[in-house]
């Protein structure tokens, strides 16, 4: 297991940051996904010992990271969120130090770092200091400063907040490298759904202190009936009738001319095409729509806000 | 047979800059390119197999020895250095002949020798020209001449083209080529890839002062696999054409870039250049022309180059 | 292949597992190299230095001085226990005014050693590592450190290795004593300044504001120690941290040498042995204040 969790609780004053935290997640690459203020930077800080939970048990992979933090943080990356910077050092000096700080020699070190920010795409500006960086390069900085010391598992703490869609495509891409490497296991935390859906292929998700799944992608979305998206050329109310009486689930999309159907477990797009030659309607776009993780996210959070709801009866006469 | 320059898990650092990583490379006789972007580390390197630099780690050998700590190896070695400096009041002869005495010739020997290397650069009738004097053309053949007066099995050639006219270049294109053809170990850095594919098909690529590739350009291109070929060809009836080269396996797409062209993408060169022209014989058309615009050093270069 | 060449082959891009060469190094070493670099950027360090730097050549040609006069007049009948005298007061008023100097370079060079980290949100970085508190505390102290033992102990025995090098025969016996008082209250010095500073910028938040605090707080607390020192409050001479400094290397050059202490301190030839002790407790005090400053700092701003 990667990260496991055993009633992980922590009280900053009246603040209860984490109520209770348990689960296990494994994977190459972990979405830990929520609101902000969901815990996420307080869980991260209590898995590098930075933290002291006030009950509970963390294990690092495999290591008690309450009981032994320096053991951990030796095969530990982490990317703070925020500003935080060594004062006064070059993006270059920073990465090189951080290398340094986790034994490696000077010259070892200074190539290491090379050779990260050759990877997180820092070109030239890396013998600049890093108080002039833009939020997007010292973000690169950052993350280039949590692999120098080849971890086995870097904790990416809101990587792509504040940066423009350019570095943030840059970034999830080299996500993915990672999870695609040798190297290390990633955990990457977010409150953008997009994110983890691009990125990774195992997910926790916090809520108020809580967890409220845990385990790999595709088991936040089994259990579900296929649902496909039919869009026909012109509104055609008559096809939303036609699979209505044939027991067939349908919702109303965004648009007038876009459905939702919901098959019952085991049917094909079959009963869709042949309802649609029935009534005449022109199916022009018709798509199996997994559920998205978005779904998952909103009923794991219980604030699922779209009721599935059945067709009305049509008033309109249809097209014959 | 021993491999006549070898860089072993070679580092340099010049203060922060990074200049080589790691670099694990043997060159043997003939021509071989060096390729990279600026500040990629070729220079570099050839400062180091010429001694004149001690790598931060890893070892170097030339010819089997270490050149910073044995000097003596260095008399098996030409250099052309990529700096334009020179003794500006000597003339060209005078600097060669200067320059080769210090390899240990005696006078007459290294005037013989002298003479020769500025015969085979093609500056045996400017040879008495004062090298203040000469164009940047003039400056670089008389480079050269240094570096092979002394008749050294391995050369080394920084930038060695630049500055020169375009009929020099030719000259000193067939004249690398000789030397390589001698067996001698050319190592050439040069930023103009047609005119290293002109020189050698044998190459090495560094980039961010890592060892990229190294190799054949063609071998190299193919061992690309994600990265198909296209080809275009100009037949009669590109439409016939198409309608069988999309049957084969390894072609991914045909598409009729105009009336008389065919655009074919294959992840196989060597299949589809075997097979295309049966079908377009069965087919009763000839192949006008056949060319695969990104099978050149080239696209290889832009794809070795590129960030990921 | 068989002319030895490596075959063809495109190397790999992108993240690559790092196979470390060489056995890993202590984190506290570049943790001091690093405040040192910073440092050295800024010109107020290279005048700092300078200026430490042009007192110690000062001091060492007065020495010279004085001894080769000495040298070449020889066993004459003109005062030699003053000329050599005056040799050891080079000595003492040498080590009174670098340490003021050094006061004031150590806050100029390492005044923002802890703050700026602590502003600049690097101690989390820091301690995302594998580095214990000790560590960090450490690589600061040891950085900030190396400035007295630059300007206060090698001058000093640079300083004492001239004397002795130079000096007549007859003295050499004298002047080689000199180097355990002389060393011990450079460093004592060193020590005690380290500690302070490092303490005072535990406390504060910008560089600058802990220099400034630092070098006025050093020179206020000399001034009024000694003022009400004068003024017949005898404890409170205890508070200047520099006459407690002369008052234990009187005592060390006493126990050496009592013959010439007494020559040359005569209003203090006999020091109670209590002042001394107070005088190095004063000093212990006052370090330790600093040391636990820190402390106090780390267990606040870091758990575990």
């Amino acid at each position: 297991m990667l990260l496991s969790f055993q009633g992980v609780r922590k009280q900053f004053g009246t603040t209860m940051a984490l109520a209770g935290v348990t689960g296990a997640v494994d994977g190459r690459a972990v979405g830990l996904l929520g609101p902000n203020g969901a815990g996420k930077t307080t869980l991260m800080k209590v898995c590098l010992g930075l933290i002291r939970p006030d009950a509970g048990s963390v294990s690092v992979m495999g290591m008690d990271a309450v009981r032994d933090p320096n053991a951990v943080r030796h095969r530990l990356g982490y990317s703070a969120e925020g500003p935080g910077r060594m004062p006064g050092l070059s993006g270059l000096e920073s990465v090189a130090f951080a290398a340094e700080l986790c034994g490696l020699r000077y010259r070892e070190a200074l190539l290491r770092a090379h050779d990260m920010l050759d990877l997180v795409g820092l070109d030239e500006s890396r013998y600049r200091p890093v108080e002039t960086y833009s939020t997007g390069m010292h973000q690169r900085v950052k993350v280039a400063m949590a692999l120098v010391h080849d971890p086995d598992l870097v904790l990416l703490d809101e990587p792509t907040s504040g940066l423009d869609p350019e570095s943030r495509d840059e970034l999830l891409d080299l996500v993915v490298h990672l999870r695609d490497s040798d190297g290390p296991a990633v955990v990457l935390s977010t409150h953008l759904l997009h994110d983890v859906e691009r990125t990774c292929d195992a997910v926790m998700i916090m809520q108020n202190g809580e967890v409220r799944f845990a385990g790999p992608l595709r088991d936040l979305q089994v259990g579900r009936a296929s649902e496909y998206e039919v869009r026909t050329a012109l509104p055609t109310p008559a096809l939303a009738e036609h699979l209505a009486a044939r027991g067939v689930r349908v919702t109303l999309g965004g648009r007038a001319d876009v459905l939702m159907v919901g098959l019952p477990d085991g049917d094909g797009p079959e009963a869709i095409w042949a309802a649609a030659s029935a009534c005449g309607a022109s199916v022009v776009h018709l798509k199996a729509r997994a559920a998205s993780l978005e779904d998952a996210f909103l009923e794991a959070v219980g604030m699922r806000p779209a009721v599935p709801v059945s067709w009305p009866r049509p008033a309109v006469v249809p097209r014959g | 047979m021993e491999p006549m320059l070898v860089a072993r898990g070679v580092s340099k650092l010049f203060g922060q800059v990074r200049a080589l990583n790691d670099v694990d490379l043997t060159v043997g006789p003939g021509v071989t390119g060096l390729l990279g972007p600026n500040g990629s580390g070729k220079s570099t390197l050839m400062k180091l197999f010429a001694g004149q630099l001690l790598p931060d780690e890893g070892e170097v050998r030339l010819l089997g020895g270490d050149p910073f700590r044995e000097p003596r190896y260095l008399r098996a070695l030409g250099l052309c250095p990529e700096q334009d400096k020179f003794y500006e009041e000597l003339t060209g002869h005078a600097f060669v002949f200067a320059l080769t005495r210090l390899h240990g010739f005696g006078a007459a020997d290294a005037r013989k020798r002298t003479t020769s290397a500025l015969d085979r650069v093609g500056m045996g009738e400017y040879g008495h020209k004062r090298i203040g004097e000469m164009s940047r053309g003039m400056r670089q053949r008389t480079k050269i001449a240094q570096a092979i007066a002394h008749d050294p099995p391995v050369v080394l050639l920084d930038e060695p083209l630049t500055g020169a006219d375009p009929v020099a270049r030719a000259d000193l294109i067939d004249l690398v080529r000789g030397l390589g053809a001698e067996g001698r170990c050319v190592l050439v850095s040069s930023h103009v890839l047609h005119e290293v594919e002109a020189m050698t098909h044998q190459v090495v690529f560094i980039r961010f002062g890592r060892l990229r590739a190294h190799g054949d350009i063609l071998r190299l291109r193919a061992l690309l696999t994600d990265r198909p070929y296209r080809i275009h060809v100009e037949v009669d009836d590109p439409r016939a054409l198409a309608a069988r080269m999309i049957a084969l396996p390894h072609v991914q797409a045909t598409s009729v870039v105009d009336a008389g062209t065919l655009e074919v993408t294959t992840t196989d060169l060597d299949a589809a250049a075997r097979e295309l022209p049966d079908h377009a014989a069965a087919l009763g058309q000839v192949v006008r022309r056949f060319t695969s615009p990104d099978a050149d050093l080239e696209s290889l270069y832009r794809y070795l180059i590129s960030r990921v | 292949m068989a002319d030895g060449r490596l075959p063809d082959q495109i190397h790999a891009v992108g993240y690559r597992r790092h196979v470390r060469k060489r056995r890993p190094q202590r984190a506290p070493w570049p943790i001091a190299r690093t405040l040192l670099v910073l440092a050295w950027r800024r010109r107020a360090t290279k005048f700092a230095l300078l200026a430490c730097g042009g007192a110690v050549l000062i001091a060492g040609a007065a020495l010279v001085a004085q001894l080769l006069f000495r040298r070449l007049l020889g066993a004459s009948p003109i005062a030699p226990t003053h000329v050599v005298g005056s040799a050891q007061e080079v000595f003492a008023g040498f080590l009174r005014g670098q340490f003021y100097l050094t006061a004031i370079a150590i806050a100029v060079i390492a005044g923002g050693c802890v703050a700026e980290d602590r502003a600049a949100g690097a101690l989390e970085l820091y301690f995302s590592r594998p580095l214990s508190r000790l560590d960090y505390a450490l690589g600061k102290l040891l950085g900030a450190g190396l400035v007295p033992l630059s300007t206060l102990v090698v001058p000093t025995l640079l300083l004492w290795l001239v004397a002795v090098g130079v000096s007549p025969p007859d003295l050499g016996a004298e002047l080689l004593w000199l180097a355990v008082p002389a060393l011990s209250a450079a460093t004592l010095g060193t020590v005690f300044l380290t500690a302070t500073l490092v303490g005072v910028s535990a406390v504060g938040q910008k560089a600058r504001t802990v220099s400034v605090a630092y070098v006025t707080g050093m020179i206020l607390l000399s001034a009024v120690g000694e003022g009400l020192c004068e003024a017949g409050q005898r404890w409170a001479g205890y508070l200047v941290p520099e006459r407690d400094l002369r008052t234990v290397v009187d005592a060390l050059l006493h126990s050496g040498m009592p013959s010439l202490a007494a020559q040359l301190v005569p209003n203090r030839a006999a020091l109670p042995n209590a002042d001394v002790a107070l005088s190095l407790v004063a000093l212990l005090v006052f370090s330790a204040g600093g040391l636990a400053l820190l402390a106090m700092r780390l267990r606040r701003e870091v758990t575990g």
